[in-house]
């Protein structure tokens, strides 16, 4: 019978002294509403889990100049009801309110919402649309630091090395002229991984009255979620009227086309794809702030 | 009579509801024994083949590992998990492990270990060799290969045709035919399936279970190990839900059977992927409905024809297909009926007892038929029914028994009023995104399994020395508070407070013979038992009373645990009393044993309404509100019977809307937890208004009738009705999952958002 070991760092010494014990056997506890059921499976062994819960240090939202930075250990209930990120991120907020169930949000972090690599992980479609760059800590102690989109390799997968933990993330913080939105379709209202998911991030200039830094990531439409540059380009420098909204909807679905062709679930996800745009872009209605008028 | 009771018809919580909020309980998961042994099965990784060898040595070589059982040293016995009384007719066609192995989740070798731990990992060693045959995942495909056979007589298990009536002219009738599918769905009790069982060194043997009827488990683990029954206890636990999943014998004879040779105790704990894979599910139907009706909607003729998937084992689909045939000459009147219904073994999951044994399956099948009759005919679906329905006293033309006081038209008629149906279908269904619409069903189901089996229930009920009181009856509580349900049938009877009644649940050494609690049986016949015995032990401590108080029996009245002598109340003493005098004179006589027999099998009706919201850009739909009206005779514990429909509705929306476990070409499911088996959950779920009809015509206790299964009879089509009316659609393959509503929109080029 194999056996696991467990330690708990509370300070980032003992975390980087835990990572370095780290092999391919190593996981890292951030929350464990997916890991705990993963470690029980028949076959899996794990020679060391490394708790993070107790390093408060990795739990915090704040803004550094023109960043927001936020600790990988920071819940889902936290960043839902942070300022910060509502009124600098509001698509976070609005994903982060929408993973699982309270209980779940309770204790799942940001940080291992990304690390599990799951196509469908709110968390991280909200993060890549933010453009977010990742910053991890390994047993050398050393810091690095990348953008999201290279740490996200594919269901699963991770460009994350044995031993190397997510510390923070970091992204534009989000100003007066942005707005941004999240939306979801699950299987049912709520406590439901995503079948396909949207953040946008657009920038609205008051006085041209044009979008512009459009940026839309997309979840559950392929091995991790990504941005869509083609789906990008249709909005940029267009008006935020309803013809807008209507190219957004089928750049949408001709986004989820080029996705995900042949498979099973794309003669539903592309057709629901074209209620998901709207749904995001109705979002950006209520995105702090609310002035300049929108729409 | 009935402004005269005192504790029937008001609420009461389960009985062990304490027990259960202080995790006091003592669940089957929650036993352990000295010495206890841990049980893992090696369940089938193939859907179809032999196999050809088993090669146990690795297993065995593991510390801790005791035995390993296999094909190679089991018996070879064949039995049935559905018997529930020896001699009993039923398809035996399943072994404790398989040779030939015939779906994903057959048991194919057991190992007893010392920890749970141990035996997982030993398991993982032993090495199977298997020889793969074709894999027939659907009734067509084992109907068309009779090359291969998934049981010795072939993959056709069973037919039964019903007819019923003569055939009427309908020329000039408008005909219409549908066909609807229901789905394969796991039974989601909160707590997986577990068995508990001590092999004793004199060879006798004790199960724990949380089965629905410690007597059939009893007589199927005897048969099959050859144990003389008074060597062979079954003591039922308590269990965090059932409905039906639980009812037939799944890990009991295994665990029975490891136990035995092993002489120790063995637990095997089924974990949430095994419960899905290889335990049982509500077997997945289609049903083909043809009728005939006159321009003013009755209907002339009805002929349906059903194909069950049975599974890789019968299990009690036979009768489940009889019971198909028994549902709709229970709800509406037809000069001409006939069904024929086949069940076919495929090598998908084990299909069985599932809560409304073939009513929802039937019934769905029927309410969404007569949606599309209305449309053809362009009346109202309510207007329809009540040009159908049975009237009370009604004579079922197949069962050849009395419907009894059967209210479903009031059902229908005072619910329309509730629900306001004529305005919300009079409504705009909207014709953007979001689209409303409403619908409605009915259902009938039965009271109990007389006219198929020597329907009867026993107990025994005793006084004790300071007046309270003891119910033996072998009672399975399954989350319906049926505990509850006789203490306060008792309670009436006797006048005392129902807190002064214990009863106990099942044990086949001490309390006597019964089914068990399945087959809507338990108010109607074991309460009717119950009732029966307080009244002759109510004669006894009246008989006592009247020789303590020296007055005549007829002139004594008891309440609230006092004998009373009518017109001089100074004249009394007490049930505590009564036991005392003369030196506990009277007291050993004051017990109570008696045999009921059933004599009636009314009908139990619902009749229900939803409304929805469906997104036509997502597929999703919301059921935004909902009314559940019960035929129920009389609500024995009032707030449990609404609790029922609740539970129910929420039941019969996943299976409408959201449920299902389909196998992908293997025949694997692709549904191995609540991560990807969606119910409704709270956000998801209506409103529910609960409006009950009673009207205490039957033999039941104090005119109860059945609640539990017709509960979620009519959901199902209910709300598929409301979203075929929102969308103008004929939906009628279950689920509706967003993919299938999404497809009918494309299709009818009329969806988008």
């Amino acid at each position: 019978m194999s056996t696991t070991d467990v330690v708990a760092p509370a300070t980032t010494d003992e975390l980087v002294a835990a990572l370095a014990r780290a092999t391919p056997m190593t996981r890292l506890l951030a929350g464990g509403t997916d890991l705990v059921n993963d470690i029980r499976r028949p076959g899996r062994q794990t020679d060391l889990l490394i708790d993070l819960s107790h390093m408060p240090a990795l739990s915090y939202v704040r803004h550094d100049g023109d960043m927001l930075r936020v600790g990988a250990m920071t819940t889902f209930t936290e960043l839902q009801a942070d300022p910060l990120v509502h009124e600098h991120a509001f698509c976070l907020e609005r994903a982060a309110s929408q993973v699982g169930s309270a209980q779940i949000r309770n204790v799942a972090t940001i940080g291992g919402n990304v690390a599990n690599a799951s196509p469908c992980a709110d968390g991280a479609t909200a993060l890549v649309a933010l453009s977010a760059e990742v910053t991890t800590l390994d047993g050398s102690g050393h810091r690095a630091t990348r953008p999201l989109r290279d740490v996200l390799l594919g269901s699963g997968r991770t460009a994350l090395t044995d031993g190397e933990a997510i510390v923070e993330f970091a992204f534009a913080a989000l100003g007066n002229e942005h707005r941004s939105a999240f939306a979801k379709i699950g299987w049912r209202t709520a406590v439901s991984v995503a079948r396909l998911s949207m953040a946008l991030v657009v920038r609205f200039d008051p006085v041209a009255e044009v979008l512009s830094e459009v940026r839309v990531g997309l979840g559950a439409v392929g091995e991790t979620a990504f941005r869509d540059a083609v789906l990008e380009g249709l909005l940029e420098g267009r008006p935020a009227d309803e013809e807008s909204a209507r190219i957004l909807a089928e750049g949408c679905a001709d986004a989820v086309r080029r996705s995900i062709p042949g498979r099973y679930s794309l003669p539903y996800k592309e057709r629901a794809a074209v209620g998901l745009a709207y749904d995001a872009w109705n979002a950006l209605r209520i995105c702090p702030p609310c002035e300049p008028a929108w729409g | 009579m009935t402004e005269d009771l005192r504790y029937v018809g008001k609420s009461y919580p389960v009985h062990d509801v304490a027990q259960k909020v202080t995790g006091e309980l003592v669940y089957g998961s929650d036993l352990n024994f000295p010495g206890m042994l841990h049980a893992k099965l090696l369940l089938s990784p193939i859907a179809h083949g032999m196999v050809r060898s088993v090669d146990s040595s690795r297993a065995e070589a593991l510390p801790g590992v005791i035995r390993v059982f296999s094909h190679l040293n089991s018996p070879a016995d064949t039995y049935c998990r559905a018997r529930i009384y020896p001699g009993q007719e039923c398809a035996i066609d399943e072994t404790l492990f398989s040779e030939h192995v015939r779906f994903v989740g057959d048991r194919v070798a057991a190992v007893v270990a010392t920890s749970q731990a141990i035996a997982e990992a030993a398991v993982a060693l032993i090495e199977v060799d298997y020889e793969e045959l074709p894999a027939l995942l659907t009734t067509e495909q084992a109907l068309e290969r009779a090359d291969v056979p998934i049981h010795a007589d072939g993959n056709l298990l069973y037919e039964h045709h019903i007819e019923s009536g003569e055939r009427v002219d309908t020329s000039g009738g408008v005909l219409v035919s549908s066909t609807t599918g229901t789905p394969r769905v796991h039974h989601a009790a909160l707590e997986p399936h577990v068995c508990v069982a001590q092999g004793h060194s004199t060879g006798g043997l004790t199960v724990w279970t949380t089965s629905q009827g410690v007597y059939g488990v009893r007589t199927v683990i005897a048969e099959l190990l050859g144990l003389e029954y008074h060597r062979l206890r079954v003591i039922k636990v308590p269990m965090g839900g059932s409905f039906g999943g639980k009812t037939e014998f799944i890990l009991e004879p295994v665990t029975a059977f490891l136990a035995h040779e092993t002489r120790r105790a063995v637990k095997l704990l089924f974990d949430r992927e095994e419960c899905i894979r290889a335990t049982m599910v509500r077997p997945a139907t289609e049903t083909t409905i043809r009728t005939a009706c006159a321009a003013d909607g009755r209907l002339l003729d009805f002929e349906a024809a059903t194909t069950l998937d049975s599974g890789g084992y019968a299990a009690s689909t036979p009768d489940y297909a009889d019971h198909m045939c028994e549902k709709v000459t229970r709800l509406y009147r037809l000069p001409h009926y006939d069904h024929r219904c086949q069940v076919v073994y495929t090598n998908t999951p084990v299909a069985g007892a599932a809560r409304g044994w073939g009513a929802p399956e039937m019934i769905t099948a029927v309410e969404i038929h007569l949606d599309k009759v209305a449309r053809r005919l362009r009346l109202d679906p309510v207007d329809l029914r009540l040009k159908n329905l049975i009237q009370p006293f009604d004579i079922d033309p197949v069962t050849d028994m009395s419907l009894g006081d059967a209210r479903v038209v009031e059902c229908l008629e005072r619910g329309a009023v509730a629900f306001d149906w004529t305005a919300r279908r009079a409504r705009a269904r909207g014709k953007g995104r979001y689209r409303r619409g409403v619908g409605v069903a009915c259902g009938a189901h039965k009271n109990g399994m007389f006219g198929h089996f020597p329907e009867a229930s026993n107990m025994a009920l005793k006084m004790n020395e300071d007046g309270t009181f003891e119910l033996s009856a072998s009672l399975h509580e399954v989350g319906c508070g049926v505990v509850t349900t006789m203490k306060i049938i008792v309670a009436e009877v006797l006048g005392v407070h129902p807190d002064l009644i214990a009863a106990g649940e099942a044990d086949t050494s001490t309390t006597p013979f019964d089914y068990g609690t399945f087959g809507s049986r338990m108010t109607y016949v074991a309460g009717a038992c119950a009732e029966v015995t307080a009244k002759k032990l109510k004669s006894a401590i009246l008989a006592a009373a009247a020789d303590v108080l020296q007055a005549p029996v007829e002139e004594l009245v008891a309440r609230e645990g006092v004998v009373y002598v009518a017109g001089a109340e100074a004249r009394s003493v007490a049930f505590r009393d009564i036991a005392r005098f003369g030196d506990m004179k009277h007291l050993p006589a004051i017990r109570a044993a008696v045999t009921y027999y059933a004599t009636s099998n009314p009908g139990s009706y619902s009749v229900q309404f939803a409304e929805v919201e469906v997104d036509c850009a997502t597929g999703l739909t919301a059921v935004t509100d909902f009314l559940a009206v019960g035929d129920v005779g009389r609500a024995i514990n009032r707030g449990m019977v609404k609790a029922q429909f609740q539970g129910a509705v929420q039941m019969g929306i996943g299976y409408a809307l959201y449920e299902h476990v389909d196998v992908d070409e293997a025949g694997r499911s692709g549904v191995d937890g609540f991560k990807n088996y969606h119910m409704v959950n709270a956000p998801d779920m209506p409103d529910i208004d609960v409006l009950l009809v009673e009207h205490e015509g039957d033999h039941g206790p104090f005119g109860a009738k059945s609640v539990g299964e017709i509960a979620m009879v009519p959901t199902a089509a209910a709300v598929v009705n409301a979203v075929n009316n929102a969308l103008g659609t004929e939906l009628s393959d279950l689920p509706l999952i967003p993919d299938r509503i999404i497809a009918a929109l494309a299709a009818s080029a009329g969806g988008g958002a």
